[in-house]
C-alpha cells in the first residue's frame, strides 16, 4: 500500500516536474481566475469510524453521507429525492415497499446492485457486526429476530427480485421508513470489498464508495481529504472539486482559524461572538428539528402534583432566555414537537397544531403554586436542576434558576454531573429536574411522541398515561396517515397539559460561513451538512 | 530560624502585604460591593468596568467584581489545603524514603510511582460519585495528586544530602534518624521543598478550573479563579476585561507567596 | 550496576501489574460504560454489542482475558474508535513526543540560563528578572496562555497560523504554552539550588585558589546543583512526551494527550488500560533513569543494589 501512494506521488511528480520545467511555455491565464472549487469544513470533533454500519453520530453520519448514497436523498427543502433508488412503490396496506434502482457505479467501477442492498442490511443486523444502530432496521419483518440470535437472515425480508429491483417488506405500516433510508445506517456497502478486506472502513485507500465525493486521506485529529468522484451517477451536479474536513475540536480555534482564511464553514459558532456576528457576513443560522426541555421525576415531591410542574413551567421568561443567553434566534416552545416536522397535509405539524399549548403566565403560576401547598414557594422542597457540564446547559439553568427564585420564591440547586454519570443518573432517575434535548431520528412526530410512553427507554420522567400510550398505539397501528397524525395531535395536548417535560425552546442550528460558500444544505436533522451541490462563487 | 532576619526582610513583607490584601478582597470585597455572585441582570450582559460593577458583568450580566472575590476564597482556599496537605505528607514520605535508602527506598517510591501512574481523571469521578459534588472532594483529589511530587523531590535530596559531613558527624555523636531529618536535612532541603510549594499551588487551582468543565468542580454558580479565566478566554476578543481581572489575581498571588517563600528559606538558611 | 537495573525492572513490573489491577478495579467501579448514550438502545442490540467485546464475560474473565492480550503485546481494540489501541498510540505518540522533546529541551536552555544568571547575582536586577518571569510562568495555566498566544501571534499579527500540526510554525506555539510552566521551575529550582552550592566551602577554595567564574561553575557548582532539576525531569518528560490535552485539543496538535481524557470521558476501557500502562512504563523509565543520573551527578549517593561494599561498611558499623 504505501508503495503504491509513493509511486503515484512520484508520478505525480514527475508531472509537476515537467510542468514547471517545461521552459518558456506560457502557461494561458483566463481573463477572470476563477476561485478553486474547494471548501474547507470544520466537523469539530474526530469521527469514531467511518463504517457505516457502526457509526452512530451526527459527525460520523455527516462524512458519510457526502460519500455514500441511499435509496433516497434529502433535497435542498427537506424532500425526499430518488437516490440510487429512481422511483418506488409502496403497495395498498403500506407493507412492502419496491425499489427500482439506476444505473450506478461504485468508485471502483463496480455496478451497484440490488444485492449490494440486501448484503449491506443484512450486515448491519448481523448480530456479529454489533451495530448499535441495527435498530434503525427494526421495521423490516424478521429484522429484529435476526438481531437478536433467534431468527435466520434468510427470513429477514428483503429480497433483491432482480439486479435493479429491491423488495422490502415491513411487521406494520410506517411512512417514516421511506426517509430512513437516506440514513447513513442504511448505506449499501461493496460487497466484493467488505468480503476481501473487512478493515476498508479503517484506511483510506481500500475505501469505496458510491456518492458525490470519494476519500483520499484521513489523518486522524487532522482532516479528512475528498475530492469529486467522477463516477457517481449524478456528478454532472456535483460543483466541488475538493472537500477537507477538518477535526479541529475546539470551536474558539476554529473561529481563529476561519479569521486567518484557513476554514470556510464551521458547524458551531462560539456563543460570545454570536451577538457580534449575528445578522451581518459569517453567521448564517439554520433550522434545527430537535427541542431543548427539563425533565420532572414525577416519582418524587413535589414533581408528583402536576400543578408544581405547570406553575414552572408558566413562570420563566422563554423570549428573554434564547435573546440573552442562547443567542442563536431560537424558538420559545410552548408545545413539544419542534418546528420542521411535516404532518399528513405536508405543512408544518406546528403550523396545523399551533405552538400555543399554554402561555407564561405569572399570576397563574402563582395561583398553583399556592394551590398545590407552596404560596409564595413557602416549603417548597430542596430540588436541583440536574445538568452536564457543557457551558450552554449551565448557564440556562442557572438562568432559569434565577427566574423561578424571583417570579415565584421558589429556590432550586443546580448540580453538574460529568456527562457519563449525568446520563446514568438521568437513567436510574436520580435528579428532580433534569436537562434534556432530544433531536429526530427520522422527520415525522412520531420519534417524539413515543418518548414518553409507559417504560419508555427514554422516557425518564416516570410518567405514565394510558390514554397517551392507547393514542400512540392508535397511530402506530393506523395506515390512514390524517387518523395517525390525528392521534399524535391528541397525544401532545396530553403531555402538555400534564407536563411531565417541561419545553423550553425549539433548537437553531448557527453555523459560520463565509459568504462564498454557496449550495451547502444543512439539514434540520440527523447530518450537519450535504456538499452534493455545494460550490464557491 | 532567625525571625529578625524575617520580619526585617522587604520580599517577606510585601508579599504577606498582598497576600493579606487578597484575604480582606475575599472575605469583605461582596459587602463591598453589594452585590453577590449569582445575581443575573440579563439587560446588562457583557458590560465594561464602571461605576455600577467594579470589573465589569459577565455574559449571564452577574457582577465580576463579587464573583472574583468568591474566585478567591475558592481558590485560595484550594491553594493552601493542597499544599498544607503535599507539605506534610510529601515531606514525611520523601524524608523517611530518602533517609531509610535500600529496599525501603524502593517500594516507596515504587507505590510512588504506582499512584502517579492512576488516571488522574478517572479517580476524580469516582471520587466525585462517592463524595458528591463540592469542595471537599476536590481537596482530596488535588491533594492525593500533588504529594507525590513533592514526595519526590524531598526523597532526591535527601538521598544527598545525608551524605554530607555533618549527617556523618551527627550519626557519629548517636543522634537519632528523627533528629537528623528534622534538624539537617528537611532544612537543607528547604528550597526545592519551597520552590515545589510554589509550583504546587498554581497547578492545583488550574487542574481544579479545568475539573470544572468536566462537571467535576466546583458547582455553578460558584467559580474559582480558574473558572473566571477560562470564561474570560471565550470574551477575550471582544470582552478582554473578563479575563483580565482573574489572571492578574492569579499572578499576584503566585507573586505573593513565591516572595514569602523566599523569605523562609533565607531565614531557614540561617 | 548491572544488578541495580535488573532489580528496578523487576520491580517495575510488579509495579505495572498493580497499576493494571488498581485502574481496572476503579474503571469498572464509576458509572457509565463504552456504550451508554442518551438514546437508548433496544436490549438485543445492546446484548450484540457486550459480546462482541466480551463486557458480558465476568470482571475477572476480562481481567485475565486482557492480561493475556498483554502479554502478547495485544492492547486490544478500542471500545469507541475504529483503531487499536496500539494503532491510537504508534499513531499518535510520535507527534506528542517531538512536541515533548523541543518543550524539554526549550525549558532546560532557559530555564537554566534563568537560574543561572539569578542565583550569580542574586538580589540585583537579574535576578529580580528572572523571578518576575518565572512568576509568569506559574501563575498563567497553559490553556490561558494557549489562548493569548493564539489571540497575539494568529488572531492579531497573523504571524503564526492559529492551528494544525505540520511544519516549524505550527510548533511555535504550543511549545511555548507547554514550556512557561517547567522553565519556570526549573529557573527557581536551579537558582535555589545553586545558591545553596555557591555557599559550600570548597567553592570558597576554588575562588580562593584563583579559579574564573566560569571555571567554578562549570567544574564544580553545576552538577553539585542539578540534582533537583533532575529530579523533576524525569516525571516531567514523562508528562510532556505523553501529550497534553489542553494544548492539543486548543492547538489541533494530533498527540496523545487528548485520548487519556477523552478515554475516561467514553468509559474506553481498553483505551485507559492501554494508555495507563504505556504512561506507567514511560515514567518508570524516565525515573529509572534519573536515579542513574543521580549516581553520576553525586557519587555519594546508594541506592538499593547500587554499592554492595557501602551497604557491607553500613551493617559492620551497626
Amino acid at each position: 500500500m504505501k508503495v503504491r501512494v509513493i509511486l503515484t506521488l512520484a508520478v505525480l511528480a514527475v508531472f509537476a516536474l515537467a510542468g514547471c520545467g517545461g521552459g518558456g511555455q506560457t502557461v494561458d491565464k483566463p481573463a477572470q481566475a476563477k476561485a478553486p472549487q474547494l471548501i474547507r469544513y470544520n466537523l469539530c470533533t474526530e469521527p469514531e469510524t467511518l463504517d457505516p454500519a457502526q457509526a452512530t453520530g451526527q459527525p460520523e453520519g455527516t462524512v458519510l453521507s457526502n460519500m455514500f448514497e441511499g435509496l433516497v436523498r434529502y433535497g435542498p427543502n427537506n424532500e425526499i429525492r430518488p437516490g440510487i433508488a429512481r422511483e418506488w412503490s409502496v403497495s395498498a396496506d403500506g407493507l412492502i415497499y419496491t425499489f427500482k434502482l439506476r444505473e450506478a457505479k461504485w468508485s471502483n467501477g463496480d455496478p451497484v446492485t440490488a444485492r449490494d442492498f440486501v448484503y449491506s442490511w443484512l450486515r448491519l443486523l448481523d448480530p456479529k457486526t454489533a451495530s448499535e444502530y441495527a435498530y434503525q432496521l427494526f421495521y423490516l419483518k424478521g429484522a429484529e429476530e435476526y438481531n437478536s440470535g433467534q431468527g435466520k437472515s434468510e427470513e429477514v425480508a428483503v429480497r433483491a427480485k432482480d439486479e435493479l429491483t429491491l423488495e422490502v417488506t415491513l411487521k406494520a405500516p410506517a411512512p417514516q421508513f421511506l426517509g430512513l433510508t437516506a440514513y447513513p445506517s442504511l448505506f449499501p456497502v461493496n460487497p466484493r470489498v467488505d468480503k476481501e478486506s473487512p478493515d476498508w472502513a479503517k484506511s483510506m485507500d481500500k475505501y469505496v464508495v458510491n456518492g458525490p465525493f470519494r476519500p483520499v486521506k484521513w489523518d486522524h485529529n487532522q482532516r479528512i481529504d475528498l475530492v469529486k468522484n467522477e463516477k457517481y451517477w449524478d456528478a454532472g451536479s456535483v460543483r466541488l472539486e475538493r472537500l477537507e474536513i477538518y477535526l479541529v475540536d475546539n470551536i474558539d480555534t476554529g473561529y481563529n482559524m476561519y479569521q486567518a482564511g484557513q476554514l470556510d464553514f464551521q458547524e458551531e459558532v462560539p456563543t460570545q461572538e454570536m451577538a457580534r456576528l449575528k445578522g451581518g457576513n459569517g453567521v448564517k443560522i439554520y433550522p434545527d428539528a430537535s427541542v431543548y426541555f427539563y425533565r420532572f421525576n414525577v416519582t418524587k415531591k413535589p414533581f408528583n402534583d402536576p400543578r408544581v410542574r405547570r406553575a414552572l413551567a408558566m413562570s420563566i421568561n422563554r423570549l428573554e432566555l434564547v435573546d440573552k443567553v442562547t443567542q442563536a434566534n431560537q424558538v420559545p416552545a410552548y408545545s413539544f414537537v419542534p418546528i420542521g416536522i411535516p404532518d399528513e397535509t405536508g405543512r408544518d405539524f406546528r403550523q396545523n397544531a399551533g405552538n400555543q399549548f399554554f402561555k407564561e403566565d405569572l399570576a397563574e403560576a402563582k395561583r398553583l403554586l399556592a394551590e398545590a401547598g407552596y404560596p409564595d414557594g413557602r416549603g417548597f422542597p430542596r430540588v436541583s436542576i440536574l445538568t452536564n457540564a457543557h457551558a450552554g446547559h449551565q448557564k440556562v439553568a442557572q438562568a432559569v434558576q434565577q427566574m423561578w427564585k424571583q417570579n415565584l420564591g421558589v429556590e432550586v440547586g443546580v448540580t453538574v454531573q460529568e456527562w457519563q454519570v449525568y446520563n446514568d443518573s438521568q437513567d436510574k432517575l436520580n435528579f428532580e429536574i433534569c436537562r434534556a434535548g432530544w433531536g429526530p431520528d427520522y422527520l415525522d412526530p412520531m420519534t417524539f411522541i413515543d418518548l414518553f410512553v409507559t417504560n419508555g427507554g427514554n422516557n425518564d420522567t416516570g410518567w405514565s398515561n394510558r390514554e397517551y400510550d392507547a393514542l400512540v398505539a392508535k397511530a402506530n397501528a393506523a395506515a390512514d396517515p390524517k387518523v395517525r397524525m390525528e392521534a399524535m395531535r391528541q397525544a401532545e395536548k396530553i403531555l402538555i397539559s400534564e407536563m411531565p417535560v417541561m419545553p423550553i425552546y425549539f433548537y437553531t442550528n448557527p453555523n459560520l460561513v463565509r459568504d462564498s460558500v454557496k449550495g451547502v444544505i444543512v439539514p434540520p436533522f440527523a447530518i450537519s451538512a450535504d456538499f452534493k451541490q455545494a460550490y464557491i462563487e | 530560624m532567625d525571625y529578625k532576619r524575617l520580619k526585617g526582610n522587604r520580599r517577606v513583607a510585601l508579599g504577606l502585604a498582598i497576600i493579606t490584601a487578597l484575604l480582606l478582597l475575599a472575605v469583605l470585597g461582596p459587602g463591598l460591593s453589594g452585590q453577590t455572585y449569582h445575581q443575573q441582570d440579563l439587560g446588562l450582559t457583557n458590560q465594561p468596568p464602571g461605576a455600577g460593577h467594579w470589573f465589569g458583568t459577565d455574559s449571564l450580566g452577574r457582577d465580576l467584581f463579587t464573583r472574583t472575590c468568591y474566585g478567591a476564597r475558592i481558590s485560595l482556599a484550594i491553594g493552601l489545603v493542597t499544599s498544607a496537605i503535599c507539605l506534610v505528607l510529601g515531606v514525611l514520605y520523601g524524608g523517611v524514603s530518602g533517609y531509610a535508602g535500600g529496599r525501603v527506598d524502593e517500594v516507596m517510591m515504587r507505590l510512588v510511582e504506582v499512584i502517579s501512574s492512576i488516571p488522574f481523571l478517572l479517580y476524580v469521578i469516582l471520587l466525585m460519585v462517592v463524595m458528591g459534588p463540592g469542595l471537599k472532594a476536590v481537596f482530596i483529589a488535588l491533594g492525593a495528586v500533588y504529594w507525590l511530587t513533592m514526595a519526590r523531590m524531598v526523597r532526591g535530596q535527601v538521598l544527598a544530602l545525608k551524605e554530607r559531613e555533618y549527617v556523618i558527624a551527627a550519626r557519629a555523636v548517636g543522634a537519632g534518624p528523627w533528629h537528623i531529618l528534622s534538624r539537617h536535612l528537611i532544612p537543607n532541603a528547604g528550597g526545592p521543598i519551597l520552590v515545589t510549594m510554589t509550583l504546587i499551588i498554581p497547578e492545583a487551582i488550574f487542574t481544579e478550573a479545568w475539573l470544572s468543565f468536566l462537571g467535576l468542580g466546583v458547582s455553578a454558580p460558584m467559580a474559582s479563579w480558574g473558572v473566571l479565566a477560562s470564561e474570560g478566554l471565550e470574551g477575550l476578543r471582544n470582552y478582554p476585561w473578563q479575563l483580565f481581572f482573574p489572571a492578574l489575581l492569579i499572578s499576584l498571588t503566585m507573586l505573593a507567596f513565591n516572595l514569602v517563600g523566599e523569605g523562609i528559606k533565607e531565614a531557614l538558611e540561617n | 550496576m548491572a544488578r541495580f537495573v535488573l532489580r528496578r525492572l523487576v520491580t517495575m513490573a510488579l509495579s505495572l501489574w498493580l497499576i493494571i489491577t488498581v485502574t481496572f478495579v476503579i474503571m469498572h467501579s464509576v458509572p457509565g460504560g463504552p456504550f451508554s448514550s442518551e438514546k437508548k438502545a433496544p436490549p438485543a442490540v445492546l446484548q450484540n454489542l457486550n459480546a462482541r467485546y466480551h463486557l458480558d464475560d465476568p470482571h475477572w474473565k476480562q481481567y485475565l482475558d486482557y492480561l493475556g492480550g498483554l502479554a502478547a503485546g495485544d492492547l486490544g481494540p478500542s471500545f469507541k474508535y475504529d483503531r487499536t489501541v496500539n494503532e491510537i498510540i504508534s499513531q499518535c505518540f510520535p507527534v506528542s513526543a517531538l512536541l515533548g522533546a523541543v518543550t524539554v529541551l526549550f525549558s532546560l536552555a532557559v530555564g537554566l540560563s534563568l537560574g543561572v544568571v539569578a542565583a550569580w547575582r542574586p538580589n540585583c536586577w537579574p535576578d529580580y528578572a528572572a523571578l518576575g518571569l518565572s512568576t509568569i510562568g506559574f501563575s498563567v495555566p497553559s490553556f490561558i496562555l494557549s489562548g493569548l498566544l493564539m489571540y497575539l501571534f494568529a488572531f492579531r499579527l497573523n504571524w503564526l497560523p492559529p492551528a494544525m500540526w505540520g511544519g516549524w510554525q505550527h510548533l511555535v506555539m504550543p511549545v511555548l504554552a507547554l514550556s512557561a510552566l517547567p522553565t519556570a521551575f526549573i529557573a527557581r529550582l536551579m537558582r535555589s539550588s545553586l545558591l545553596e552550592v555557591l555557599r559550600q566551602d570548597y567553592i570558597r577554595t576554588a575562588r580562593a585558589k584563583g579559579l574564573s567564574p566560569a571555571g567554578i561553575l562549570f567544574n564544580h557548582a553545576l552538577k553539585n546543583s542539578l540534582l533537583p532539576v533532575v529530579t523533576y525531569l524525569g516525571p516531567l518528560v514523562a508528562g510532556v512526551f505523553t501529550g497534553s490535552f489542553v494544548v492539543e485539543t486548543i492547538f489541533a496538535v494530533p498527540g496523545l494527550g487528548r485520548y487519556f481524557v477523552t478515554g475516561v470521558l467514553n468509559r474506553d476501557y481498553t483505551l485507559i488500560l492501554g494508555l495507563t500502562i504505556f504512561y506507567a512504563f514511560f515514567l518508570m523509565l524516565m525515573n529509572l533513569l534519573v536515579d542513574l543520573v543521580y549516581l553520576l551527578l553525586d557519587p555519594r549517593i546508594r541506592l538499593a543494589g547500587s554499592g554492595g561494599d557501602r551497604d557491607g561498611l553500613q551493617k559492620a558499623q551497626g
